[in-house]
């Protein structure tokens, strides 16, 4: 049976960074297990940049200044310990990741430059033209690969195994031969990224983000916390969700409705098209849900116009964006309005991090660091270059924890094997399973519930019919079946389990935001429009029990900064 | 609505003897991608399709397949522009080219992992990090070499359509040698050396027929063919004698002789005697086609005027260490102009 001191389940930014810090101990076997190749997985995506405080653009910036952007970007909901200790390693990390090789774009005297970003009070993020996160996970797997990390690529983590609150190995599948195994792990650190693939087409993830680690850590007993926060994006492509970043606004873009008005005017008449981005995005489902979009359902969109900039600021300006329309909507910007839909885009929630300092969950020996962990920095509403911080700030000293608890543990005699063997059985049933559905339309009508439902606006009845539908859901899923009895690459089987993850998610999403009776940060309801400090300034907690979760609160950290309204 | 044929490559080596293909009829939508369109036959005709996938936006480099025989990520191709590209009512999707299939799409990405160990792809720094504790300094003019190379994305879409690696598969290949240069080129970098010494092994950067297909395939406009001169010229700087090197010397050297190229000693100036033995039979075929003019092996005849060369390569030998050659001009393009020069039309 393969067996790993530390091991480390996903490979994006997150994972890499623990994977490296680990890989440094002597004598401490260290794996690392990941659906896709590591330089595919997510982190890739991440275009604008990172923060921190390096103050080479403005001398003034801080990492105090930092924290409190971020405290208030959080709607107060972040842990203020936590922030203060990312926003200071902040600028340690960055130097770091520059000395292991990331290419970042530069001032003309040579140091790293940094570009301005919404919700922060100086030009603090820091990128590689438009493709900060690529590089940054590129640069860290070639480290791992330099030393020498064992890696088991494209092999699927089905379940956590712990016995007497205390981790003991996992369960995956090799993708490539169709074996089931048993992997045993003293320490296990979920990396696994975020779950906006509840939300299918309308979200800007890769189609595996589908929050694996987080239910998997759920039905093993640890709890999801603040799953109710989803970060949406105003400007995504109609038909794939595929971010337009907000340059195609600020070089003048306008956000146009079926009857040809500019309706901006009507949310934001100073700022128009440039408000924050949650305002943008409730004024453009306003729009649709009040019959002034084009087309029906998920597919409505409004049109964002470029055409009276010309054809020549467009390829000046804008030609990545161009490109993108051309390639995934089929739409040139010179000659068409894109058409456009806000778009689910972070998950602010996840497992239940207990102490910021190692990341360890409430499992001896488990756990968790980057998107689908839920410390919490980011509260109720992540600020723009802070994930990608989250990312490396938490990974390193995760990577050290794990080994530290790892080289206290002897090893036991727990009896994986028969686990092993359960899941092969398990597993071996589904693929002689037949389907009596389709994994589309579930898939498809769990993503148009919880859009309309549990999306940008939230109100009690819809939500609470929202819950009866997955759970209507969840029953169909037990007709689904992979549909292919294959054993190499067996892709079905992989969506099959996956599908599986969602409908557990999102029962925690719309149960947890179905009991915060108030509008925090990404949180709007229309019943309750404002912040309730009073009832609601704590942190859900959603247990899993086969009925559905039962919701738990816990307390919000705050050290220096007492919550205020929230204005820009 | 009207339909298209989605004919892919299958092969799964536990079942199938030979590989075979399986055309699935599909409804043409508009902005629909190869990817979306594999996803659909997926979920509605045949689960059993085996093929990668992860960002579906260009970026993760997972989905390289061949499209009508040319490689390039199934997520950025649009259906309705590949049917009127090829003029046909069918997309034929097979793996990538000269790299083992798995099953159906997915390839051997183990393969070109081994392969890229041997540049040792990861930053070695040159010097000790600066005393201040803060970042190496890299000037833009520096940052800009190495900016668009590291926007490779590992997708193989140029390893698979590479025309020496398809004649030998030892070739390390264009992606490899690409990200050799990445490190190459980096102003921090302290491996320029060894890098170079591992792609100078076993004539891996002659082996490229300069045929471009990597370049035109790469989806993030890496520029591969670019690179891997670009590596060379940099070689010849460090003072490696390339076999590139060496055919450049006996070039000029001829030049300054006689004006013009002795081919037929060319090869045994280059290779030896041995060597140019192997290709006897070719140089003998070229004389019988009155390619080769045998006075050639005797010291051969001169250009006319010969002494005006003579004349202009003084000039350029005495002005040549004051005069930097520079690299070719598009080695310094920086990032964005030349994607703006891509996407002008
Ligand atoms: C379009 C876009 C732009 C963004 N831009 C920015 C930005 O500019 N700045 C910023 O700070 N943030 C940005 N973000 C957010 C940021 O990119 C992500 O939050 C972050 O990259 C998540 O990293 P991660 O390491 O947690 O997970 P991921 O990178 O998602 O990696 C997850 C890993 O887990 C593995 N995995 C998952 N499930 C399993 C399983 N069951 N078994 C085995 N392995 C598994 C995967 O293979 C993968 O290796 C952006 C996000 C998007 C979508
Ligand atoms: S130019 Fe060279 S490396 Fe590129 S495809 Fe042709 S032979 Fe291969
Ligand atoms: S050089 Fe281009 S084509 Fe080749 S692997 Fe990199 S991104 Fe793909
Ligand atoms: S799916 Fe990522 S490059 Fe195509």
């Amino acid at each position: 049976m393969l067996s790993y001191d530390v091991l480390i389940v996903g490979a994006g930014g997150a994972g890499l960074m623990a994977a490296l810090e680990a890989s440094k101990a002597k004598d401490v076997k260290v794996g690392v297990v990941t659906k896709v190749y590591p330089t595919r997985s997510h982190t890739g995506a991440a275009q604008g940049g990172i923060n921190a405080a390096l103050a080479n653009f403005d001398p003034s910036d801080s990492p105090e200044v930092h924290t409190f952007d971020t405290v208030k970007g959080s709607d107060y909901l972040g842990d203020q310990d936590a922030i203060e200790f990312m926003c200071n390693e902040a600028p340690k990390r960055i130097y770091e990741l520059e000395r292991l090789g990331v290419p970042f774009s530069r001032l003309s005297d040579g140091r790293i430059a940094q570009r301005p970003f919404g919700g922060a009070g100086f030009p603090r993020t820091c990128y590689a033209a438009d493709k900060t996160g690529h590089v940054i996970l590129h640069t860290l797997y070639e480290q791992c690969l330099k030393n020498e990390v064992e890696f088991l690529n494209e092999w699927f983590i089905t379940e956590l195994i712990t016995d007497n609150n205390e981790a003991k190995g996992v369960i995956g599948i090799d993708i490539r031969t169709g074996e089931v195994h048993a992997i045993k792990a003293k320490a296990i650190i979920f990396a696994t990224g975020g779950y906006a693939r509840v939300y299918w087409v309308r979200n800007t993830n890769a189609i595996g983000s589908t929050g694996d680690g987080m239910a998997i850590a759920y039905r093993a007993g640890i709890p999801l916390k603040d799953m109710e926060f989803v970060q949406f994006h105003p400007t995504g492509l109609r038909s794939t969700g595929i971010l337009v970043t907000e340059g195609a606004r600020g070089e003048g873009g306008y956000l146009i409705n079926n009857k040809g008005e500019r309706f901006m005017s009507r949310y934001a008449p100073q700022k128009m098209e440039l408000g924050p981005r949650d305002l943008v995005a409730r004024s453009i489902e306003t729009e649709i849900l009040e019959g002034r979009g084009w087309g029906e359902g998920m597919m409505a969109y409004v049109h964002l116009n470029l055409r009276h900039l010309g054809a020549r600021k467009i390829k000046e300006r804008l030609p990545q964006i161009r490109q993108l329309c051309i390639d995934f909507e089929g739409v040139d910007p010179i000659d068409e309005p894109i058409p456009v839909r806000p778009t689910a885009h972070y998950s602010m929630g996840g497992i239940d991090v207990r102490d910021y300092r190692t990341s360890m969950t409430g499992v001896n020996g488990v756990f968790a660091v980057g998107e689908c962990a839920c410390v919490s920095v980011h509260g109720a509403n992540r600020l723009g270059g802070n994930s990608l911080l989250d990312l490396v700030v938490f990974g390193k000293p995760a990577g050290t924890a794990a080994v530290e608890y790892a080289k206290n543990r002897s090893s036991d005699n727990f009896n994986l094997k028969a686990e092993e063997e359960r899941a092969r059985r398990e597993i071996e049933a589904l693929l002689k399973k037949e389907s009596k559905e389709n994994i589309n339309s579930i898939r498809m009508e769990l993503a148009q519930t919880m859009w309309d439902k549990v999306g940008i606006f939230r109100e009690e009845k819809p939500m609470l019919e929202a819950i009866e539908k997955v759970k209507e859901l969840k029953e169909r899923y037990k007709l689904l079946a992979p549909g292919d009895s294959g054993k190499i690459f067996n892709t079905a089987l992989v969506n099959y389990i996956e599908l599986g993850y969602l409908l557990d998610l999102a029962e925690a999403i719309a149960v947890t935001a179905v009991l915060r009776k108030e509008s925090r940060g990404a949180h709007a309801r229309r019943d309750y429009p404002n912040r309730d400090d009073e009832n609601f300034l704590k942190h859900s907690l959603a247990y899993y029990t086969p009925e559905g979760p039962k919701v738990e609160y816990s307390e919000v950290k705050i050290t220096k900064y007492q919550p205020q309204e929230r204005t820009y | 609505m009207e339909k298209f044929k989605l004919k892919v490559f299958r092969y799964d080596p536990t079942k199938d003897e030979k590989p075979y293909y399986q055309t699935y009829e599909l409804s043409v939508e508009k902005g629909m991608t190869v990817l979306a369109a594999l996803f659909r036959a997926k979920e509605e005709q045949d689960p059993s399709i085996s093929f990668r996938y992860n960002c579906r936006a260009a970026i993760c480099g997972s989905c390289a397949v061949r499209i009508n025989g040319h490689a390039t990520l199934a997520c950025k191709v649009q259906v309705t522009h590949m049917l009127e590209k090829y003029n046909t009512d069918t997309l034929v999707i097979e793996p990538t080219g000269n790299i083992k299939p798995i099953k159906d799409l997915v390839y051997d990405m183990d393969w070109v992992v081994d392969k890229l160990k041997r540049i040792k792809p990861w930053f070695i720094p040159k010097e000790e990090p600066p005393a201040d504790g803060k970042e190496y300094r890299q000037d833009p003019f520096n940052h800009h070499k190495i900016d668009y190379t590291s926007d490779c994305i590992l997708c193989n879409s140029c390893m698979s359509d590479c025309n020496a690696l398809k004649a030998n598969k030892d070739f390390l290949g264009p992606m490899v040698i690409s990200k050799a240069y990445r490190f190459i080129a980096d102003s921090r970098d302290g491996a320029k050396k060894e890098r170079l010494e591992e792609v100078l092994k076993d004539f891996n950067l002659e082996w490229c027929v300069r045929c471009m297909e990597c370049t035109t395939r790469c989806p993030k406009e890496v520029q591969p063919y670019e690179n891997i001169i670009r590596t060379r010229i940099i070689a010849a700087e460090e003072g490696f004698k390339s076999p590139g090197e060496i055919h450049a010397n006996i070039f000029e050297n001829d030049i300054y002789n006689r004006g013009m190229l002795n081919e037929m000693l060319l090869p045994m100036r280059q290779e030896g005697i041995l060597g140019a033995a192997k290709r006897a039979p070719f140089g003998i075929r070229m004389f019988f086609k009155g390619k080769v003019n045998i006075a050639d092996f005797f010291g051969g005849h001169k250009v006319k005027r010969h002494e005006e060369v003579v004349k202009i390569m003084d000039k350029a030998r005495e002005i040549k260490d004051r005069v930097k050659i520079r690299l070719v001009s598009d080695v310094h393009t920086p990032y964005e102009d030349k994607r703006r020069s891509k996407q002008g039309g």
